[in-house]
Formats: structure tokens, sequence, C-alpha cells
């Protein structure tokens, strides 16, 4: 008990200076470092997308993650698009179920 | 209206619109908490790990130390996996630091207790507003998921267990973090980064979360910079 205790302390407190930090120091940070973090952010949001995706597991179908690969392909095409997240969000569900039931049938 | 009366208005409007965004996002990021409170019921000292909600305010951080912690890998094992998937909040707290150099030390501590991906994603993308407008969209957005996200997770710890067995559910935050990369695509510089990181990403895949993060990370920013340098 103490173990878990001890390490979501450290976890919380390292979590809370990693966003405090540089916001407080905001005056000393350049517009070009502003910028680089910026892209990485944005990278990181993407790898966790890709990641996410990667990993799918569903013990209930064989091929889970070429099906997630489209499915989720399918809803960030409309995103593209413009259409809204949970626009996105339901078409690429619906687009999961209908795969995930088809795989079910061909194999 | 006077003037008072105008800027006020103004500045509700910036908050609704911030919360108005991020309501979507909650939805589906619902299945996600979900999963987050059943790990945190599963813990060794749920109340610890329930009150981690908002000082980790991250959920694969979260669930990855706890599940870390299952297996009984130690503390600093354990610390480490969560400080390093966490570790993408400094990118995002040094590039909000231009909108908060006037903001006093209160506002700064306010806007890094609701930091996390969506509520910087969702400000991020809002180019054409002003600095003060940008702050207020933030709050609006922040402030929805810092009372959404640990409503969720402690709805979790009591019917967690049943979106386990919901793989679709699984999909739903990818999917919900790909709406807010997207915007940024439609720049040269943006489609090198998500382009660089998303390759990375794939042969990184085997590699532990942290680690590979903070390559995709590397890898985004050295592509939009050199596109920029080119471009300019």
């Amino acid at each position: 008990m103490t173990t878990t205790v001890v390490a979501l302390l450290l976890v919380g407190i390292g979590s809370v200076a990693y966003r405090l930090l540089p916001l407080l120091g905001a005056a000393r940070v350049p517009e070009q470092v502003s910028r680089a973090a910026g892209w990485a952010g944005m990278s990181v949001i993407t790898a966790v997308v890709v990641r996410g995706v990667l990993h799918h597991r569903d013990d209930s179908m064989p091929w889970a993650v070429p099906v997630a690969v489209v499915s989720v392909a399918v809803g960030l095409t409309l995103a593209v698009r413009g259409r809204g997240a949970l626009v996105v969000l339901a078409a690429g569900a619906a687009s999961y179920l209908t795969l995930s039931a088809l795989v079910g049938l061909l194999v | 209206m006077t003037q008072v009366d105008a800027a006020t208005r103004r500045a509700g409007g910036e908050l609704a619109a911030g919360a108005h965004a991020m309501t979507p996002m909650l939805v589906a990021f619902a299945p996600f908490g979900l999963l987050v409170g059943a790990a945190v019921a599963a813990s060794e000292s749920p109340a610890a790990a329930w009150l981690s909600t908002w000082t980790i305010y991250g959920g694969a951080a979260h669930l990855a130390v706890l599940d870390v912690l299952q297996r009984d890998t130690g503390v600093l094992g354990a610390a480490l996996v969560g400080l390093l998937i966490n570790a993408r909040m400094v990118a995002y707290s040094v590039s909000l630091a231009p909108y908060w150099r006037e903001s006093s030390v209160g506002s700064k501590v306010a806007a890094a207790a609701v930091l996390t991906d969506a509520t910087w994603a969702l400000a991020h993308n809002r180019d054409e507003a002003s600095a003060r407008a940008r702050r207020r969209f933030y709050f609006g957005a922040g402030v929805t998921l810092w009372f959404g996200w640990p409503a969720l997770v402690t709805l979790g710890v009591v019917v967690g267990r049943w979106v386990q067995e919901v793989p679709v559910a699984a999909l739903l935050p990818s999917l919900t973090l790909g709406t807010l990369v997207v915007p940024q695509l439609r720049t040269r510089p943006g489609l090198a980064a998500g382009a660089a990181a998303a390759t990375v990403a794939v042969f990184t895949v085997s590699m532990d979360g942290g680690v590979a993060l903070a390559l995709c990370a590397a890898a985004g920013a050295t592509a939009a910079a050199l596109v920029q340098r080119r471009t300019a």
C-alpha cells in the first residue's frame, strides 16, 4: 500500500511540475522554443493515436488491428472534411462494428 | 450596452465556446475514463489512486502507473513510467507560455492545473484568437474537463469493468485525439510533423510508451522546423 501511495505521489508531483514550471517562466520562453514545443505536442498526440490503434486488441476476432486502422481512417477522413467530433466517433465506431461483423462472417 | 457589458459578454462567450468545444471530447473520453476508474478500484490503495486523478491528470499515465504497480515493479519503476508518459506536458506548457506572459501567477497556476492533451490541442487550434480570448477559451475547455474527467473516473470505480468487454470503446480516445490533430495538418509544417511522428510511432510501437513518445515528439518538431525553414 505504501508503495502505491509513494509512486502515485511521485508521478503526481512530477506531472504538476511539468505543467507549472514552463508557465511560471513564461516570460523567458523564446518564441521559437514555444513554436517547436507546439509541433512536439502535436506530434505526441499523433503518436498516441497511432500507438492506440496499433495496440488495439479484440479477442473476439482475428485482424483486430487492420479493422481498427480502417475504422479510424474512416473517422478521420470525415474529420478532414470538417465534421465534428461526435460524427467522427459515430462513423469510426460504426465502421468497426460493421467490419468486425464482416470478418466474423468470413473467417 | 456599455463597453464593460460588451467586454463581459465577450469574455463569457469565449468561456462558453471553450466549454462547448470540450463537451463532445468528454463524451468520447467516457469509456477511457471508466477504464481508468476500474483500474483505480482494483488498486491496492483506491483512495490514493482516485485522488491522483487531479495531480497526474492524464489517463494514459494514470492507467500505466496502476498497471505497473499491479505487477510489483516497485516505486521507482512505476513512477518512471508515469513520468515518462506525462513528459509531453512540458511541451504543451512551453507552447502555451507566450499567451500567459502578461498573466498573474494565480492564472498561470490555474492554467497548469487544467492542462492536458485535449485542453491544449483545442486552445492550440484556435489560432485566430487574441491571447486574452485564447486564455478564456482555454479555461472554458479546461474547467469543463477538470470537472468532467474525475466524474468519469469516479463513475468508472463503480461500473468501469463492463467497458473492458466492449473492444470498440478502446478506439474512441484515438478517434477523439485524431480530430484534434487534423486541423494542424492543413499547414505544411504541421503535415510534416504529423507524418514524421506517425512514421516513428509505427517503428517504435513495441517500445515503452514514454521513450517512444519522446522520439516521436523530437522527429515531429524537427520535421516541422525543417519544412518551415525551407518555406520561409
